[in-house]
């Protein structure tokens, strides 16, 4: 059956990503794949192509052997130019076998053949918690707070005060993951960006306290919310990639933090949240943030503490 | 520190670094033998390129290398003997950066082992590289045999001597030495990268330094075989652009708060960085094997992963980052004149910035890439993609193919953390 997708974007980030990284045969495309109306591409060795908003600026050589391209605008195969290339596309599957992307506005059309159809996996964490302690979170916090400070990948302040005064509000009473979540989702949609800083910071929240839940190293259910009440307050791309992170389907980079946490590996959970910093603009250090959020919260500590250290790493002051 | 104060000192610090590498004046002044001239090169060590490394993870090429420069030192006879003197810890073998020297591939120097001096009168640093032997059945692949042994005596008893009085006649002829950064930017607009092409560098070389040679009064017959050895050996002058570029670099390092890669480099085994602001601290990563264009009846399963000091080339902003001025560089690395257009496009992403001198004609003559940022690598997960050769993973071997490799991401990471540690928290 003939299935016709309409995508909403592809930035330059995860344009980037997947021609550059194409551009060799040792780095291949490894899985292709469509989920909902979004393309996802797996890179050996570079993961995963993901979607962001920032415009093209510099133009693009496609050579990959499986990958032909049929017409382009310029009429100079292989070559993008950047101002031709709008960004939508759409996504065309057909029986799962071959792919087309096609730019809307202009006459790109990509072939991708012999494409998998993949959805992604996840196993949940398992064995012995040996959590860091808060003070080696916190160590981590401020830490990754600076790097993400310099690889300028820090959310806006207004977003941390915004994220700030919900945890506050929540901890009237004990803070739990649950009362924590319901107050950060009242700021999904805020900040700049496809996926919107507090959507990132929603996102590795949920994700992380999920796996936690997961691995049964934290009580309680797993976080939800409904497509519809996101749609409500974010824009649908933004809101799909945010649901596909809560439930846990596209986690590949909160997953190593969150075994590093649980395992006790200071070291480790910082150089995971740092792998998060290549993520579109500051969708990691928001991801990241929000990670850490919740590990505080895994502790039975005040989750003020992270997001304090955070931004003291960052050099900012939220008075 | 407040995040815009951080963010200044290192855009103030990176500006230094880059600012400095570039205003290096590397020359070529001097010959001398190693363990006379390089400061702490003392007794049975030999140096080697890349990381540091322990005998039972050194690689085959590099263990062809060290057991050929105990050879060629006397200190042993045969193969076996020389292993157990290094595996004993009799030889001791340490990296070359730290001791301001650099080499090709293995980068093996031992203590009689001739060698350019490079300075930089801008900054006051010195330099060392051995001399180049050639392509083919050579030590820095590995290759000890009877034939390479011979070639490395014959380079110290008659090319060193020609090399040392030629330049010795430069000097005397008023000139502070051999200004290289001058044939790197030329040669750069004449088809060379500048790691693995240098074509038009030695015809420039050889240009700058024959009439020099042909009057220091030495045997004409020597002379004459110098010349030869030089001109038949079109990757003469890579150990000298890499001495120059460790000039570069030096210049760039040691810079309080900058996040400069001031060294990359590959023993077989590991790649390592240092960066300018954290001292002489490795970070290190499995090196990777290349992806390139082999010898006839070789192929990828013979491969070593990645070897040398070369990627010092690649650190000063040029080499691999200059691969759009050498579309013929293509044939023997084994990829598209797209690609290398693309891969110097796609090192300004992860640079600080234009080279000032170091330019490139197809590019309307835009300055090379040049600085590489840790926090832009970490923040793009764009690595460093260099051309190199490729030597046979067993030693006694020698080279197998030549192509293009491109760095892990892990020493980045590591390092901004360091970095963290450092000035952060």
């Amino acid at each position: 059956m003939r299935a016709e997708l309409t995508a909403l974007a592809i930035g330059a980030e995860a344009l980037r990503k997947l021609l550059f990284h194409t551009h060799r045969d040792n780095h291949v495309v490894e899985r292709v794949w469509v989920f909902r109306n979004t393309i996802n591409v797996l890179l050996r060795n570079h993961g995963l192509v993901t979607i962001t908003a920032k415009p093209l600026k510099a133009s693009f050589t496609i050579n990959i052997p499986w990958i032909e391209i049929v017409t382009l605008p310029n009429g100079f195969k292989g070559l993008l130019n950047p101002a031709d290339v709008s960004v939508h596309i759409i996504l065309t599957n057909e029986s799962g076998a071959d792919l087309s992307l096609c730019s809307k506005g202009n006459e790109l059309t990509i072939h991708i053949n012999d494409a998998v159809m993949w959805e992604p996996s996840y196993s949940a964490l398992h064995g012995e918690a040996a959590f860091l302690t808060l003070d080696e979170v916190l160590s981590v916090a401020r830490a990754f707070g600076y790097v993400a400070a310099v690889t300028d990948s820090v959310p806006h302040p207004r977003i941390l005060l915004a994220v700030r005064n919900v945890i506050k509000e929540s901890a009237s009473e004990p803070p739990t993951p649950a009362r924590v979540f319901d107050g950060l989702l009242k700021l999904v949609g805020l900040g700049h960006g496809l996926t919107p800083s507090a959507d990132d910071v929603v996102s590795g929240f949920a994700a992380t306290i999920n796996a936690l839940v997961d691995g049964g190293f934290v009580k309680g259910r797993r976080l939800s919310v409904g497509l519809r009440e996101l749609t409500s307050r974010t824009n649908l791309l933004s809101a799909i990639i945010m649901r596909e992170l809560i439930t846990l389907n596209l986690n590949e980079g909160i997953d190593g933090a969150v075994a590093s946490f649980t395992r006790g590996d200071a070291g480790g959970m910082l150089e995971s949240l740092i792998t998060l910093l290549s993520l579109g603009h500051d969708s990691g250090g928001s991801m990241g943030l929000g990670c850490l959020i919740a590990t505080c919260l895994a502790l039975d500590a005040d989750p003020l503490l992270c997001l304090d250290a955070f931004v003291e790493g960052a050099g900012l002051s939220l008075v | 520190m407040a995040s815009s104060s951080i963010k200044e000192e290192i855009e103030k610090a990176n500006k230094k670094a880059v600012e400095r590498m570039m205003e290096s004046e590397p020359h070529w002044v001097d010959m001398g033998v190693a363990g006379k001239v390089i400061p702490d090169l003392k007794g049975m060590k030999l140096l080697h390129a890349g990381p540091p490394i322990t005998w039972d993870r050194v690689s085959g090429p590099l263990k062809g290398a060290l057991i050929g420069a105990v050879i060629y030192e006397g200190w042993a006879d045969t193969p076996e003997r020389a292993e157990r003197l290094l595996e004993t810890g009799e030889v001791v073998f340490e990296p070359t950066h730290p001791h301001r020297v650099v080499g090709p591939m293995a980068g093996v120097v031992s203590p009689s082992m001739p060698v350019f001096i490079f300075y930089d009168p801008k900054f006051g640093n010195y330099a060392y590289t051995n001399m180049n032997e050639g392509l083919g059945k050579v030590l820095r692949y590995g290759a000890y045999g009877k034939e390479v042994i011979d070639r490395l005596k014959w380079m110290a008893e008659v090319l060193y001597p020609v090399l040392k009085a030629t330049i010795d006649e430069i000097r005397r002829d008023g000139k502070p030495g051999l200004n290289f950064k001058n044939i790197i930017a030329q040669a750069l607009h004449m088809g060379d990268e500048c790691h693995n092409r240098y074509v038009a560098a030695n015809a420039l070389l050889l240009k700058e330094i024959s009439p020099y040679m042909f009057s220091t009064g030495i045997d004409r017959k020597d002379v004459i075989a110098a010349y030869n050895f030089i001109a038949r050996n079109i990757i003469f002058p890579l150990n000298m652009g890499m001495a120059a570029a460790k000039l570069m670099t030096l210049a760039a390092h040691g810079i309080e708060y900058s996040t400069i890669v001031t060294v990359m480099t590959r023993n077989g085994t590991d790649m390592g960085i240092w960066v300018s602001s954290l001292g002489e601290e490795w970070f290190t990563a499995p090196a990777p094997i290349p992806k390139g264009v082999w010898f006839p009846g070789y192929s990828e399963k013979d491969a070593n992963p990645d070897i040398g000091d070369s990627s010092i080339t690649e650190t000063a902003g040029f080499g691999g980052f200059a691969m759009a001025a050498a579309p013929a560089i293509i044939s023997y690395v084994g990829s598209t004149v797209e690609f290398a257009i693309e891969n110097t496009k796609r090192m300004y992403e992860i640079t600080y910035t234009k080279h000032k001198y170091f330019t490139i004609p197809y590019l309307g003559f835009q300055g090379t890439p040049t600085g590489v940022d840790i926090r832009k690598v970490v923040k793009t997960g764009i690595t460093p993609t260099i051309n190199t050769g490729v030597a046979h993973k067993e030693p006694g071997i020698g080279q197998v193919g030549a192509g293009i490799v491109q760095f892990p991401i892990e020493p980045f990471k590591v390092a901004l953390r360091r970095f963290a540690q450092k000035y952060g928290i």
